[in-house]
């Protein structure tokens, strides 16, 4: 009887060991986040001086995404961290890059030095106007930045927007924009490595003294960065991480960066460079 | 009667000659050959500017202004000063002295269109730039283009009149 009772109770322990493991092992719906809920759950806390974008942990791959096919893997690419620091590639490697942003870029294009590449930026271009906002001109006409995408293949694609988008107030619309244009740019450009910047950071006090606008803070700027880096993640596409090279302690540009707060003079247009040529994934 | 008559012919037709007006308009540019050095002179003081410009070399000028759409190879610019706004202002300006007065003119259509596109693309991002662009100052001497893109229009046609006299 004694045995009986001393076996039932290993089985009962048994049993409750086993629902344990299916609980832990598998995830249930409250695990996995929507992008909905993790959009809610980043708008309503307060933002932090410094964006939590992780630093990255994993060196990159030696070949292109592992999302082409008969490529080798040597390792799951983890796309929620920022491509890891390398060795700086020559500014030739960007010859088939297509650089789509705003004015910042323009700027970066005129003065980095980088000689290369295509500029496809427009004053006051958004996330939200690559397919609608025509005022980049070729040769005598008017286009939208997709339109120019589908002019031409590339081997990249950097993708540096948001500044324009804090006067917006649509956290959730500018992250599902990123989504979509992410997307769209996959579907034009089937074989580019997509890059997504984090947005370089401001100076508030230049800003204020050139009489700037009063949405451009460096607090909206780190949220639209996090949902820049989930965006990333979502879509396994490539994040750089400028911000975190130009933060200052303050959490901001530093003061001579720049001359009105937002766009970079030529000395920081040629560190942006640096950086892009420092954190590439090989050929 | 007919000695009368003859002074009174020669009269007429020294009369003629005098009232007749060219069949072509006359042209603004000077008589003189332009010297340009003097304008890049005032022009890189920048006193005319709110904010100091960058200068811009002759490759980034010459994709800037999208010169190729325009037929103008990069060649073609024999020499190019330019300097421009990091991106706080709209403010810039550009002496380009092209091969020949025919690639100066189509320099000149580039340098329009990119004055109108300018507008354009301020009108709702920097809106208080518009009306420098639209005071822009944009002439063509011979083979040379001037832009000036100023703070103070006046100082700015004041250093071109300089140049002209």
């Amino acid at each position: 009887m004694a045995n009986k009772i001393y076996l039932a109770g290993i089985l009962s322990l048994l049993m409750l060991t086993g629902c344990t493991i299916n609980a832990q092992g598998l995830p249930t719906d409250e695990d996995v986040k929507t992008p909905e809920s993790t959009l809610a759950t980043t708008i309503s806390k307060p933002a932090p001086a410094k964006s939590i974008i992780p630093a990255p942990e994993t060196a990159a791959p030696q070949g292109k995404s592992d999302r082409q096919e008969g490529a080798a893997k040597p390792e799951p690419y983890d796309f929620s961290k920022p491509v890891p620091e390398s060795a700086a590639v020559e500014l030739s490697f960007f010859e088939d890059a297509a650089f789509v942003g705003d004015s910042r870029t323009d700027g970066f294009m005129l003065y980095s030095g980088i000689g290369c590449g295509e500029n496809i930026t427009y004053n006051g271009l958004t996330i939200f106007g690559l397919d609608t906002q025509s005022g980049i001109r070729r040769g005598g006409e008017k286009y939208t930045a997709f339109e120019i995408l589908e002019q031409k293949q590339y081997g990249k694609i950097y993708l540096a927007l948001g500044v324009n988008e804090l006067g917006y107030y649509d956290d959730e619309g500018f992250y599902n924009a990123f989504l979509s244009a992410i997307d769209s740019i996959r579907a034009i450009q089937p074989d580019a490595d997509i890059y997504l910047q984090t947005i370089i950071p401001l100076n508030e006090q230049k800003i204020k003294e050139s009489n700037g606008r009063s949405y451009l803070t460096n607090e909206h700027l780190v949220i639209y960065n996090d949902l820049i880096a989930k965006a990333a993640a979502e879509k396994e596409v490539y994040l750089l991480d400028p911000y975190s090279d130009f933060v200052d302690e303050t959490g901001a540009l530093p003061y001579d960066a720049s001359r009105d707060g937002v766009h970079l003079s030529k000395e920081y247009c040629q560190k942006w460079l640096e950086y892009l040529k420092t954190h590439t994934i090989g050929e | 009667m007919k000695k009368r008559m003859l002074p009174l012919a020669m009269l007429l037709c020294l009369a003629m000659v005098a009232c007749a007006k060219p069949t072509q308009p006359q042209e603004e540019e000077p008589q003189t050959d332009t010297t340009t050095d003097a304008l890049i002179e005032t022009l890189t003081a920048g006193e005319m500017f709110s904010e100091p410009l960058e200068p811009l070399d002759v490759e980034m000028a010459y994709v800037l202004y999208r010169f190729a759409d325009y037929h103008v190879e990069e060649d073609d610019l024999l020499s190019a000063s330019v300097f421009r706004s990091s991106g706080a202002t709209c403010e810039e300006w550009a002496v380009i002295e092209f091969a020949d007065v025919q690639e100066a003119v189509e320099g000149y259509d580039a340098l329009l269109d990119y004055i109108e596109d300018q507008i354009s693309s301020n009108s709702d991002y920097r809106p208080q730039e518009v009306s420098k662009l639209k005071a822009a100052i944009l002439e063509k001497y011979k083979n040379t283009v001037v832009m000036i893109i100023a703070d103070d229009k006046e100082a700015a046609e004041n250093a071109l009149q300089d140049m002209k006299n």
